[in-house]
């Protein structure tokens, strides 16, 4: 096991690469004030972290792989932030109370994804499947498969563009 | 201005481009509204999957995977033929999850198999001379 960066102050090393960091988020949210935002987060997260920063040569990465997860954490909460607002439309055209919960949201949302990839060709499924409950990579997913590399991007994607979709369906 | 190909913008949503060429997707997505829509679109669904079939930690997946067989073993057992409660074919069913049982294959959960097996135990010590 490498040893553990004992030297470097999460600060220190956030203070190193925050400007690509900032870059890599504000590329995706393209708002300033998010990007702080998630600046922020991801150093609670890293002084959090810090123990398990190991030197083995890639603390960049490791920052990195932090931001991924701040940036989709973002994502997830937005889903079901647009899935509030579509049950509340829903709600008030039909004169109801608004009772979705964020609890209920999210579970609506898990239904309308799980849905959603079952509706879709079996090719694009088995990769769907092998990526995210086998979570191999796509080089042995087409190993696996027996299929191109290429093939399987392109039912992978396809299959994200049904899942997106049915997730942008309640904007 | 020339896009990258759409496959290098789902690879990057996956992290499984390389770093150089991510570097370069990366300077191009700075500039180019078009391509961060569509990688934004590629990384909301990536993300709704994600979260609608958590994917088992790798250095956990030995464990999950022994439970479930040991499940599965303990299922045909005590019934003589592989349990009728068979895992969802459905895709991403949420499997219910116990703090006390643990991961639960086919449905069933583990200490339900745990008590059956100690009932079982308990008859053949009774049903001894």
């Amino acid at each position: 096991m490498p040893p553990l960066l004992r030297n470097v102050a999460p600060d220190q090393l956030l203070a190193e690469h925050a400007p690509a960091l900032r870059n890599f988020l504000g590329a995706r949210c393209r708002d300033a004030d998010l990007t702080a935002e998630l600046m922020q987060e991801l150093a609670a997260r890293l002084v959090t972290a810090a123990p398990r920063l190991y030197a083995n040569g890639n603390a960049r990465g490791y920052l990195f792989r932090i931001a991924t997860s701040v940036w989709h954490d973002h994502l997830r909460r937005d889903l079901v932030r647009r899935r509030g607002a579509l049950v509340l439309a829903r709600d008030e055209r039909a004169a109801r109370p608004p009772a979705a919960d964020e609890r209920l949201l999210a579970r609506e949302l898990h239904e309308a994804v799980r849905r959603a990839v079952a509706g879709l060709p079996q090719a694009q499924r088995e990769v769907v499947d092998l990526r995210h409950r086998a979570g191999l990579k796509f080089r042995e997913i087409a190993e696996r498969l027996g299929r191109p590399l290429g093939t399987v991007l392109t039912q992978m994607r396809a299959a994200l563009t049904a899942i997106g979709a049915a997730v942008e369906d309640y904007r | 201005m020339n896009h990258p190909h759409e496959e290098q913008l789902l690879l990057l949503a996956y992290d499984e481009l390389p770093a150089a060429d991510a570097a370069g997707l990366e300077a191009h997505l700075a500039t180019c509204a078009v391509c961060r829509d569509d990688l934004a679109r590629l990384e909301r669904a990536r993300v709704a999957l994600d979260w609608a079939a958590p994917q088992p930690r790798r250095s956990a997946r030995w464990i999950v995977a022994a439970l479930a067989a040991a499940a599965a073993v303990a299922a045909i057992l005590l019934t003589g033929r592989p349990s009728s409660d068979e895992p969802p074919s459905g895709w991403f069913e949420q499997r219910p999850w116990s703090a006390t049982a643990g991961y639960i294959a086919g449905g069933q959960p583990l200490i339900a198999i745990d008590a059956q097996l100690t009932r079982l135990e308990q008859e053949r010590s009774y049903a001894r001379p």
